[in-house]
């Protein structure tokens, strides 16, 4: 079951406007070629074109 | 303890005959280990003929035998010239590349004679007599028909190369593991130190093929560790996405390196390696300090780790070499006192001492300050507090002194409820933290792991090649998740629902559940996706009167604040928000906590592709449930 709980929103909160438009770029690092998790990664990249959804049909 | 009938020989069981063919060798400088599968998909370390899970790296010619492992490590006493140890560190490298040893304690590396700037090693060894020659069955009458009488073995000397000596030792090894298994090995993976080049790969590996072992990977150090401590039983307690400091000392070098490890995929974020402090160094303090006590007890001079080797008592010190080895398994392996004992030391003197844990690390106290320095170096340099690093693994045999794992904590700046094999209890009695094992068990499940890439997924194993460009990834550097707003007035404005940490490789998706709280009128929910970073607040405490520190010198350290850290987490950006009416809130029901309060659950997706564009989605769980959605484009 679900451990996190949150509270009620305030009543009078407005959605405020995002203040960056994406994220900071992300940075280049060289995996260790180690595990199953390596391997389901290899899959991703090589075989389904980096696509969730391509991987899970 | 170490016993050497643990295990039995190395005759293989009816149950090894349907393991895998497949083994994990760490070559060490200093020392070797095996490792085969278990049948649950395990790694264990095999112990060779000599009863030995810890293999001496060392050949030794001795008339017409050879001795390899610790048999040959022994006759460092008698017969050094003719003992080589340390070649693992000698493979690839030029003879000009090498430095001299001043005082030699074992073979002495020449210039090889025919081939230009190449080490060698030249041994004495005594040649089987020739066999006499075959009976010639044509032409020309024979001087004699009769068989030549077998004559002496004749004197020669022998020139091995660094990788000539290599494939001797490896070849051992393979025999060791394949007379375990009762068949041929099918395939390895060899662990090589991370400072190893291209051309010292190289090396081992032709080294390995001549040998006889299919080799199907060359694992950096720091990978086979990744091998073991990703797996599930390596800490079941532990989070699955960690920060994790390996602590490697041995018996020359001591090399660290800071892993981020996310949901079983690691990469190394800094490391360093330096010969600033390991077993070799602990072994010259204990050897010092004993051979103190041994003229104290005889009021016999004896000069031992000496700068001088014309005044050493080389023997004696090869000796004690060789006893505290013992010691220091001992000190590692129970709380007791440590007894080092030495037949004949000198002058037909024997000699037996002993340490306690206490003086032991006393007495070592300056190595470990090395070790301390060295992982205190790397996180400056890497920017990391070290409060943010979430456990430490030890490898190396040097790592199994518990006296280092508490320095190590106690002075090196850490949480002090910090994760190390020692505080999981998986050290002592062959636990998968023993750290003399890890290398070896890592590089057996590399070998399983590769060797189960087969068929349509056979073009993978390109990604073990050295050098592969199939491991260079993207990731996040920053830290993603969810606020959901409320009144708390806490540092995020309300709760922080983390959903990608910094450092995850893209593309990423995780997903969280947990429920929303609603109010009684109200089923509207809002969520905020920020990017944030991890920080540490140091907060400065004030001992309280009265009940201040339990020592009675507390007058002179009066009013001393202590400093308490604390993980924060600093809002960087506001990528966007949404938001929605819940269509399926509840009511909790009476006796529930909950009793009276309205809630609804829900999933929170990630999925952060590999351009760096965000997509969000926050679904309530259920037939006609909502969902609300951010999107991010890509940097
Ligand atoms: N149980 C133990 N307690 C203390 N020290 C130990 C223990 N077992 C082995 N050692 C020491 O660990 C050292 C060997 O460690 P290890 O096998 O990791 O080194 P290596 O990888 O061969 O060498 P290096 O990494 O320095 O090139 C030796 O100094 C040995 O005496
Ligand atoms: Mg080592």
């Amino acid at each position: 079951m679900a451990s996190i709980q949150t509270s009620i929103l305030p009543k009078g909160y407005t959605r405020p406007d995002p203040s960056k438009a994406s994220i900071a770029g992300p940075s280049t690092r060289r995996l260790l070629p180690v595990g199953p998790a390596f391997i389901s990664h290899l899959r991703l990249t090589l075989k389904h074109q980096h696509s969730f959804e391509a991987h899970d049909a | 303890m170490v016993s050497s009938t643990q295990n039995g020989s190395a005759k293989p069981a009816e149950e090894a005959l349907n393991l895998p063919a497949l083994v994990g060798i760490n070559l060490g400088d200093s020392f070797a280990s095996i490792a085969v599968l278990t049948k649950e998909g395990l790694a264990e370390c095999i112990a060779n003929e000599d009863g030995e899970r810890q293999i001496a790296c060392a050949i030794s010619f001795f008339g017409e035998e050879m001795y390899i492992g610790s048999p040959a490590k022994a006759q460092l006493v008698k017969n050094a010239k003719n003992t080589i140890v340390g070649f693992r560190n000698l493979l690839g490298k030029k003879f000009s590349e090498i430095p001299q040893s001043q005082i030699p304690t074992s073979a002495l590396i020449i210039q090889h004679p025919e081939i230009p700037d190449e080490p060698a090693y030249k041994v004495e060894i005594l040649q089987p007599a020739p066999a006499p020659l075959p009976k010639s069955t044509t032409g020309t009458p024979a001087a004699s028909s009769a068989p030549t009488p077998r004559s002496e073995p004749i004197p020669a000397e022998r020139i091995l190369t660094v990788s000539e000596v290599t494939t001797i030792f490896l070849k051992s090894l393979l025999q060791s593991a394949e007379d375990f298994l009762g068949k041929k090995v099918q395939g390895a993976v060899i662990t090589v130190p991370s400072t190893f080049t291209d051309a010292q790969k190289e090396a081992l590996e032709n080294a390995a093929t001549d040998a006889g072992i299919p080799v199907l990977q060359l694992s950096d150090e720091s990978a086979a560790t990744a091998a073991v401590t990703t797996t599930e039983i390596w800490g079941a307690t532990l989070p699955s996405d960690r920060t994790q400091l390996i602590v490697d000392v041995g018996s020359s070098s001591l090399s660290l390196s800071l892993l981020a490890i996310r949901e079983g995929l690691a990469h190394v974020l800094a490391s360093s390696s330096s010969t600033s402090a390991g077993g070799t160094a602990i072994d010259s303090k204990l050897i010092t300090f004993f051979a103190n006590e041994f003229t104290k007890k005889t009021k016999t001079k004896l000069t031992v780790c000496s700068e001088n080797p014309s005044t050493a008592d080389a023997r004696a010190e090869a000796k004690l070499r060789l006893a505290v080895e013992h010691t220091k398994r001992t000190i590692s392996a129970s709380s007791g006192a440590a007894t080092c004992s030495v037949e004949s030391l000198k002058d037909g003197l024997d000699f037996t001492g002993s340490i306690n844990r206490l003086r032991f690390d006393m007495l070592v106290r300056p190595i470990y300050d090395s070790v301390v320095r060295a992982v205190v170096d790397l996180l400056e340099s890497a920017k990391i507090d070290p409060h943010l690093v979430d456990e430490i693994v030890y490898v190396g045999g040097t790592t199994c002194l518990p006296g280092l794992d508490e320095h190590i904590c106690l002075t090196g700046g850490f949480n002090e409820d910090i994760n190390t094999p020692f505080s999981m209890g998986t050290v002592i009695g062959g636990g998968v933290g023993d750290p003399t094992t890890v290398l070896a068990r890592g590089s057996a499940l590399q070998a399983a792991l590769i060797a189960s890439l087969t068929g349509e997924d056979e073009d993978l194993r390109n990604a073990f090649e050295r050098g592969s460009d199939l491991l260079q990834v993207k990731t996040t550097s920053k830290s993603l998740g969810l606020v959901f707003p409320d009144d708390s007035g806490n540092e995020t404005g309300g709760t922080w629902i983390p959903l990608l940490p910094a450092e995850t490789t893209l593309p990423a998706r995780r997903t969280v559940t947990f429920d929303v709280g609603l109010s009684e009128k109200s089923k509207r929910l809002a969520f905020e996706l920020w990017e944030v970073s991890e920080g540490i607040r140091v907060e400065k405490i004030k001992p309280e009167k009265g009940e201040a520190v339990d020592d009675d010198d507390d007058e002179e350290e009066e009013e001393e604040e202590i400093e308490a850290k604390h993980k924060t987490i600093v809002k960087e950006g506001l990528l966007g928000a949404a938001e929605a009416e819940a269509a399926l809130g509840i009511k909790g029901i009476s006796q529930s906590k909950a009793a009276g309060k309205w809630t609804t659950t829900v999933e929170a997706t990630i999925i952060v592709a590999v351009s760096g564009a965000v997509d969000v989605s926050v679904r309530e769980i259920g037939k006609g449930g909502i969902v609300a959605t951010i999107k991010v484009s890509a940097p």
